[in-house]
């Protein structure tokens, strides 16, 4: 079985031992630091290979885990009755690998990812992914000195070799808060009362998906803005307890650090000695990630209490634009770049505009930009998307699938280089 | 709330008989798993720390006399968590144990449906609340898939325990409890129990060769951290996320609190990852659904009956909590062999025991084993 494979009995010993000399859980920074980051460039990567098996059944946990209550995923009879002919899986749970190899105890903070569809996922679909580090870089932070981002890029093909998505992701690498030049993130907690609670209530349960009502490209005005779409105050159990769909290999049960408790969990530590850190009230080795439900683990990353995980809310801009573009439309391409932790207690407000619509290749395409504020009004989550929709009403039933191209558009990667100015108010407070 | 309140009956008849009218009624509830699915039998196995190839290998399983990937029994809480519980909006729920009867293996691509009703309504009192309900209710599982159509694969009847938060809080029963500090050396000899773990497979054990009175090979099961809770709560019964949570609590306004930390709401569920959650119903620390227990449990007894073995009845009480940093030893006996309907039996008795000696969860279990081929060579 290939859960028993790994080190021989007698490196078994050796890896126990070091397992639980726990010296090493803060190490910082130093010279050599970008070179380990970059050691792996070019490589198959092991930790990249998942498979998604599309089920109706994973497909309604993952509308559960991100929010959306489209009928496009969750309803088969109103399915039935779209281009589509039945449910298809949000775009998304295509999977979003962690890619950042190396770098010992020092944590890894999903910064984001920029995607290419090119083809609907529906039951029965099994989508195999593969991986690679491509870049790595080192960088100021606005709370840490020094760390390194880590690039990535995944390509996911379907059962008949045919190309479902491509993408390209983004880790920073932090040094924890007792290391030298650890982070050290602080805000200030928000207390909601019940008044401030009925406004949230109410803004969310008027949100509505577009469902059957296509959107025509012909309609779709310069500068529109879309509906705005509330989520929060965020709690530890929808980070935690909602289906923890860390990476696609949450869903295939696939050999990904996050799969598997008990064993499991020690058989990924002999494999990465340094995915462990110590509880100190347990004396029990538990994985470092855990600073997404548990606020000691969070503090000792250095952030200002529990964090989301940054493939979650990756995901709710996924389901704002397909809520926005309706039934008889195709996604093409998103991104989502995470600028600053959301932690829990806070709300977070997505909006977004048309920036763009165009022709090409005679697809009919828009793209918005997008962004998620916090109740701080700062931007934490810039986004955009691309959007293939029918001309009008006359071109119902066309192709919306634009055609492959075997060259990835993001070889610049826009994380880099992408400045975004809003033109709009990102204001966030309750409306009354 | 009364001084003792041991002596006084927190439910009153009117919401007791609201209760008792529930009986009998089939309930709505949300199913988890409706397909036995490759992706989910993996991840849910995975997540009780089960190695057993004949969940995880499709190579394995094809050669295993059964020709596919099998769901474990205990799957199917993943399609419906048999945590029935119905009114008493006040109170906790606390799971309390399943009498389980499997009759066949599901395989993949067959599908499951189940129903779910009350059975009963019981006033009790204990020494955690003094007064609370236990509610009993029966789940009945069929399938719709290959060779299963229609037919119950298999019948669960659980034992819910509501319980009122205050007067557990006031009693305290786990005052007194402290998270034990694992050793390095403790946590290597539970590395040696896990690498030692036998999984019997492809090697029959045969009725034959069984004797009154053998003690099973004991799993270990933890140190139980956050890792382990939401693995097996993610693959089991994922909690309501955003929107569909909201809705969910207009419909259930107890199933939340208001959590002091943020001034919104927060579900109870959260026991599960907070100490101070776990503390406000009684309960010593973070803990287990106690489900997963008794899924460890049935895992140390298809570890222990092979391939060919089947599991036909696992029946557990949970007695205690089993908190962030426990360790559950979970072991076994044969009580008795006999012959019956043409199947050659075993009963067993299970318990899990947590690193201090206690017992947190015990129980029964019958098993079919295979006889050993009487030609000779």
């Amino acid at each position: 079985m290939p859960e028993t494979s790994g080190p021989s009995p007698e490196n078994i010993v050796a890896f126990k031992d070091q397992a639980y000399d726990v010296a090493t859980q803060v190490p910082g920074l130093d010279e050599g630091s970008l070179a380990d980051a970059r050691r792996l460039i070019g490589v198959d990567y092991r930790g990249a290979r998942a498979i998604v098996e599309i089920t109706p059944d994973n497909i309604r946990d993952y509308c559960n885990y991100m929010g959306s209550e489209n009928p496009i995923f969750l309803d088969p009879k109103h399915a039935a009755e779209t281009r589509w002919g039945g449910i298809i899986a949000p775009p998304s749970m295509v999977g979003q690998a962690i890619i950042a190899p190396g770098l010992r105890g020092i944590q890894w903070i999903y910064a984001g990812i920029e995607w290419e569809f090119f083809r609907v996922m529906r039951p029965g679909d099994v989508v195999s992914q593969t991986g690679k580090l491509v870049d790595a870089q080192e960088k100021k932070g606005r709370t840490v000195p020094r760390m390194i981002l880590q690039i990535g890029q995944l390509n996911c093909v379907a059962q008949d070799g045919s190309p479902v998505a491509r993408s390209q992701v983004y880790h920073m690498r932090t040094p924890r808060r007792q290391a030298p030049g650890g982070m050290s993130y602080s805000v200030e907690p928000r207390k909601w009362n019940l008044d401030e609670l009925a406004v949230l209530e109410k803004e969310m349960l008027a949100e509505k998906p577009r469902g059957g009502e296509p959107r025509y490209w012909a309609d779709v005005a310069d500068d529109e803005e879309m509906p705005r779409a509330t989520y929060g105050p965020l709690r530890v159990v929808e980070i935690g307890l909602t289906g923890s769909y860390t990476d696609s290999g949450a869903v295939t049960g696939e050999g990904v650090a996050h799969n598997g408790a008990h064993i499991y969990q020690i058989l990924n530590r002999r494999r990465h000695p340094a995915d462990t850190y110590v509880d100190p009230e347990t004396g029990a080795q538990d994985h470092p990630h855990r600073g997404h439900w548990e606020s000691f683990m969070a503090h000792e990353v250095g952030m200002p209490g529990v964090y989301d995980m940054g493939p979650q809310r990756v995901s709710w801009l996924c389901r704002y634009i397909t809520d926005w573009m309706g039934d008889d439309a195709f996604l093409v391409r998103l991104s989502a770049h995470l600028r600053r932790p959301n932690i829990v207690g806070d709300v977070t407000r997505l909006g977004g505009r048309v920036q763009r619509k165009w022709v090409e290749n005679g697809f009919h395409l828009v793209q918005c930009e997008m962004w998620a504020v916090n109740q701080r009004n700062e931007i934490i989550m810039p986004g955009s998307a691309v959007v293939s929709l029918p001309l009008d009403r006359h071109s119902v039933g066309e192709p919306l699938e634009p055609p492959f191209h075997p060259e990835p558009s993001f070889t610049q990667p826009t994380y880099l280089t992408h400045k975004i100015r809003f033109t709009h108010k990102t204001e966030c407070s309750p409306r009354n | 709330m009364a001084d003792n309140p041991s002596n006084a009956s927190l439910f009153s008849t009117e919401s007791l008989a609201t209760a008792k009218a529930f009986v009998g009624v089939p309930l709505r509830r949300k199913q988890h798993n409706g397909l036995v699915s490759v992706p989910s039998i993996k991840r849910w196995a995975r997540s009780i720390g089960d190695r057993n190839p004949l969940w995880l290998d499709s190579e394995y399983a094809a050669n295993s006399g059964l020709g596919h990937i099998v769901a474990p029994p205990c799957w199917l809480y993943s399609v419906d968590n048999t945590c029935l519980a119905a009114k008493f909006p006040d109170c906790h729920v606390i799971y309390g144990g399943c009498d389980w009867e499997f009759y066949t293996w599901l395989g993949e691509g067959d599908s499951v449906t189940a129903q779910s009703r009350l059975t009963g309504v019981e006033e009790k009192t204990g020494r955690f609340c003094g007064p609370m309900v236990l509610q009993t209710g029966e789940t009945t599982f069929y399938g719709a898939g290959n060779g299963t159509g229609g037919k119950p694969v298999a019948k669960a009847v659980s034992y819910v325990l509501r319980t009122p938060r205050p007067p557990a809080v006031e009693m305290g029963k786990y005052r007194e409890w402290k998270k034990h500090i694992l050793t390095p050396e403790e946590a290597i000899a539970v590395e040696d129990a896990y690498d030692n773990e036998e999984i019997r497979g492809s090697q029959p054990r045969y009725w034959d060769d069984v004797a009154t009175g053998a003690d099973l090979n004991p799993i270990v099961r933890g140190p139980l951290t956050s890792e382990e809770v939401i693995q097996f709560l993610s693959a089991t019964t994922p909690s309501l996320g955003f929107k569909h949570f909201l809705r969910f609590r207009q419909r259930h306004p107890g199933a939340a609190f208001l959590d002091e930390d943020t001034g919104s709401w927060e579900s109870w569920e959260a026991s599960m990852l907070r100490d101070d959650v776990a503390q406000a119903f009684g309960f010593p620390f973070a803990h287990d659904s106690g489900i997963d227990r008794i899924s460890w449990l049935g895992n140390l007894l298809t570890n222990w009956m092979g391939d060919l073995g089947s599991l036909k009845t696992l029946s557990v009480r949970l007695a205690l909590p089993n908190i962030y940093g426990d360790l559950s030893w979970c072991r076994g006996k044969v009580t008795r062999k006999y012959q019956q309907g043409g199947d050659s039996l075993c009963d067993l008795e299970v318990w899990c025991d947590n690193q201090r000696g206690e017992r947190t969860a015990s129980g029964t279990a019958t098993l079919a084993l295979p006889l050993k081929p009487t030609g000779k060579g």
